[in-house]
């Protein structure tokens, strides 16, 4: 029998478009080199752990090259993908985490586990409601616009707005008195 | 400087975003997972009956048509799918073993019987015994995963209509056992809730709907990812599991 076939692009049980279509390679790439550290951080902030979230961002990354999908942005993608990939988990986890916690002291609140000036302001943005938090870090960290911001969250501007203006009144007494507006 | 400023600035000073001590190896290492069919979830090893399945199916077509047209060439198998296909996100395997003592005839068809059985099975019971059967451990396989359409919205409201937008998706996935796959069926968890389940039919390829879901099954004004599980079960209990996840939209989104 003459040689089989060495190439298959498809077959039912298995995506083999998977295994071949990494055309997003160079996009990811780009973005641990430039973006990857930032995105972490901000991600970290929303759901208070680090390790989680280089696993949420890792995990999100690798949805792009396998999905073989380029979101317009990158950061902002990956963001809200990551977060409420840890968050799922961290809710998945919330029973065994509640049960640790009545019998072991508490761990460090700082996700970070520094201890520095900014720590004031770590500590007040992970006291925010989850949206505002997820709000504050991707305008302000992120440094994404209000309609951006409103895109990647799937909300509308003037729900951005409002959470802004919530957040910075919790965060007045850290960053000081807000602008006469 | 304004406050917004302020807060910007202090901000990137309190957050570290150092980037990664390797960044090239990083990025490989993503690739990887990606091209292994690994990855989401933590779920790495998911890949591997499924690389295995491949090869296995490259083998048999290859054969049958390098022996059938006595050529040998590049060729494509199958057409792109129509649908959305999303891979699957997590894949974990449970094997149960439903017990300890010599197992009995179950449900499941059986592929080793007491004339058929191997030398070393000469300490089986006697022939008046019931023909036995090799126990049954090997999990069901499922196939990738296909949401479309995606992402749905919630029911509109007497006073919210989300226009042409969809309200349910059509869940789709292949599942196969050696021995005959006893259910499938998605179940599904929205973030804090609400959580469901309902069985998919069919045979080979499974499918069922999601959704329509009414107004407030998610944070109003937002939008929720669902994480969407396949799970395949056979006869003797063993059953495997795929994820994927949908977005699903709150009416309010598209007040005004």
């Amino acid at each position: 029998m003459i040689a089989a076939p060495s190439v298959m692009t498809t077959c039912w049980a298995l995506p083999f478009h998977v295994l071949v279509a990494l055309s997003n390679a160079d996009a990811v790439r780009s973005f641990v080199e430039d973006e990857y550290g930032k995105v972490v951080g901000a991600v970290t902030m929303a759901v208070g752990s680090r390790d989680l979230a280089e696993d949420a961002v890792q995990d999100a990354l690798v949805k792009v090259l396998r999905d073989d999908h380029r979101p317009d942005r990158m950061a902002a993608w990956v963001t809200v993908v990551a977060i409420n990939e840890a968050r799922q988990v961290m809710r998945r986890r919330g029973a065994e985490t509640r049960a640790i916690q009545r019998t072991v002291p508490a761990p460090p609140t700082d996700p970070f586990h520094e201890v520095e000036l900014g720590g004031a302001l770590r500590e007040r943005v992970s006291a925010l409601p989850e949206r505002q938090r997820d709000v504050v870090l991707l305008h302000y960290f992120l440094d994404m616009s209000v309609v951006e911001t409103a895109e990647a969250l799937g909300i509308d501007a003037g729900t951005v707005k409002t959470h802004l203006h919530r957040a910075r009144g919790a965060l007045v007494e850290v960053i000081g008195e807000e602008d006469p507006r | 400087m304004t406050f917004d400023d302020r807060l910007r600035r202090e901000l990137q000073k309190a957050i570290p975003s150092d980037p990664p001590p390797d960044p090239a190896a990083l990025a490989e290492e993503l690739i990887r997972r990606a091209s292994t069919g690994g990855g989401g979830g933590g779920g790495g090893g998911g890949g591997g009956w499924r690389i295995v399945l491949w090869l296995a199916g490259l083998a048999i077509f290859g054969g049958l048509i390098g022996g059938a047209l006595g050529l040998s060439g590049i060729f494509d198998s199958d057409p792109e799918p129509t649908a959305t296909t999303i891979a699957a996100t997590t894949t974990t395997v449970v094997t149960t073993t439903t017990s300890t003592t010599v197992p009995t005839v179950t449900t499941a068809a059986p592929v080793v019987t007491a004339t058929s059985a191997p030398a070393t099975a000469s300490s089986a019971p006697p022939t008046t015994a019931p023909p036995t059967t090799a126990p049954d451990t090997t999990s069901p396989l499922v196939g990738q995963l296909s949401i479309s359409p995606g992402p749905i919205w919630e029911l509109d409201t007497d006073v919210i209509s989300c226009g042409t937008n969809p309200r349910q998706s059509t869940i789709i996935a292949q599942a196969s056992d050696d021995r005959g796959v006893a259910a499938v069926t998605l179940s599904w968890a929205f973030p804090g809730g609400p959580n469901g389940s309902k069985a998919m039919s069919g045979s080979g390829t499974y499918s069922t709907t999601f959704g329509p879901f009414p107004y407030l099954t998610v944070t109003d004004n937002s939008s929720e990812s669902a994480t969407l599980t396949i799970t395949a079960t056979d006869a003797a209990g063993n059953s495997t599991a795929t994820q994927g996840s949908i977005a699903v939209f709150s009416t309010s989104t598209c007040f005004g």
